[in-house]
């Protein structure tokens, strides 16, 4: 599960700053720190098969702009907003044609990794896998506030900081994304019921 | 009524589920769900999305990902320090446009070249003219030529 991305790390302000003023070490921390995140987030956007390529990009970018970040805002924040440009520039580029002949997902590992945790297996792994379905589906909008709220577990604050907009639409958000996601599931649950 | 109070309710159930309502709220809708059926199931449906998307594991990170993003990176760095003058210059050498504009330069050149060498080998090196019965103008056609063209 995601951890608290957002919260004022000081150490990593003071290495946002050194890597503006050219520290390549600097920067280099901020790639190891950063690099889980931004695959996560890439991978549940775009899906596993360009996970890597998206993450690499979204750090080539951050190289290039991070001297133009003025740190009005919380760096994780900023980067947050530069991981979704990338990813909706990256996907309008290179996969809107792959997703009308496959759903990429399908065969892309963007289900749930299997593991043996017996209190995290009680769910049926199929209704995981059809969630992510499900979400992949999503609008990029609903999509992205899915993705932070319940994989990296932003409060409605920061998502709204992240996002640029009012809580409010964080919420209507939220609950139209849920709301399509939870009929999704419910017609997947009474299909499997159904002999 | 009734109606009214299911639908902020049910707009509300994610907020609730997220703890990210005012505890008024939190308590009218706890009093709304113990009684109307019909929220209790969106709240339950609700719950299975948020439930299920938490127990999906987060995918594991390549280990080799963040060393290589770092390559790139030394990559770009090393492009920008040594390589910024060749890149623009080979930009700019290599616009179609500026190639195309260029081809066009020289042919018209060689064009007014040939034109003139072909002139100036045909043509006479004096004219006479004769404007009456005993006056004759001759001229040099090449320095003629010369005047016109430095005169353009």
């Amino acid at each position: 599960m995601g951890y608290v991305f957002i919260q004022p790390m000081e150490a990593d302000e003071l290495l946002v700053e050194k890597a503006q003023q050219g520290d390549h070490g600097a920067f280099e921390m901020l790639v190891e720190q950063y690099t889980p995140v931004v695959y996560r987030t890439t991978m549940r956007m775009n899906g596993a098969r360009h996970a890597e390529d998206v993450t690499q990009e979204v750090f080539l970018q951050l190289y290039r702009s991070i001297p133009s970040f003025r740190r009005q805002s919380l760096f994780s924040t900023w980067l947050y907003r530069l991981v979704f440009n990338v990813c909706s520039n990256y996907r309008r580029r290179t996969i809107r044609e792959e997703q009308k002949t496959q759903a990429f997902s399908e065969q892309d590992g963007l289900s749930a990794p299997t593991q043996n945790n017996p209190e995290k297996s009680v769910l049926d792994e199929s209704l995981k896998q059809e969630l992510m379905k499900a979400i992949e589906s999503l609008p990029d909008k609903l999509k992205t506030v899915i993705i932070l709220r319940d994989f990296e577990e932003l409060s409605y604050d920061d998502m709204a900081r992240v996002l640029g907009c009012p809580v409010g639409t964080v919420r209507s958000r939220l609950h139209n994304a849920t709301s399509e996601l939870a009929q999704k599931l419910e017609a997947f649950v009474k299909g499997e019921k159904e002999p | 009524m009734k109606k009214n109070a299911c639908k902020i309710v049910k707009e509300n159930l994610r907020g609730y589920l997220d703890n990210e309502i005012s505890r008024e709220q939190n308590v009218l809708i706890q009093e709304h769900l113990t009684t109307c059926v019909d929220c209790q199931e969106t709240y339950e449906a609700f719950r299975l999305v948020t439930h299920t998307a938490k127990s999906i594991e987060s995918p594991d990170v390549p280990p080799e990902l963040a060393a290589s993003i770092k390559q790139q990176i030394q990559k770009a760095r090393a492009e920008k320090q040594n390589g910024f003058l060749p890149s623009a210059m080979s930009m700019f050498v290599s616009s179609f446009r500026l190639k195309f504009a260029m081809a066009s330069l020289a042919a018209v050149s060689v064009m007014i070249i040939a034109y003139y060498s072909f002139a100036f080998k045909s043509a006479p090196e004096t004219v006479s003219v004769q404007i009456t019965d005993d006056i004759v103008v001759e001229t040099a056609t090449k320095s003629a030529v010369l005047t016109i063209l430095a005169g353009i």
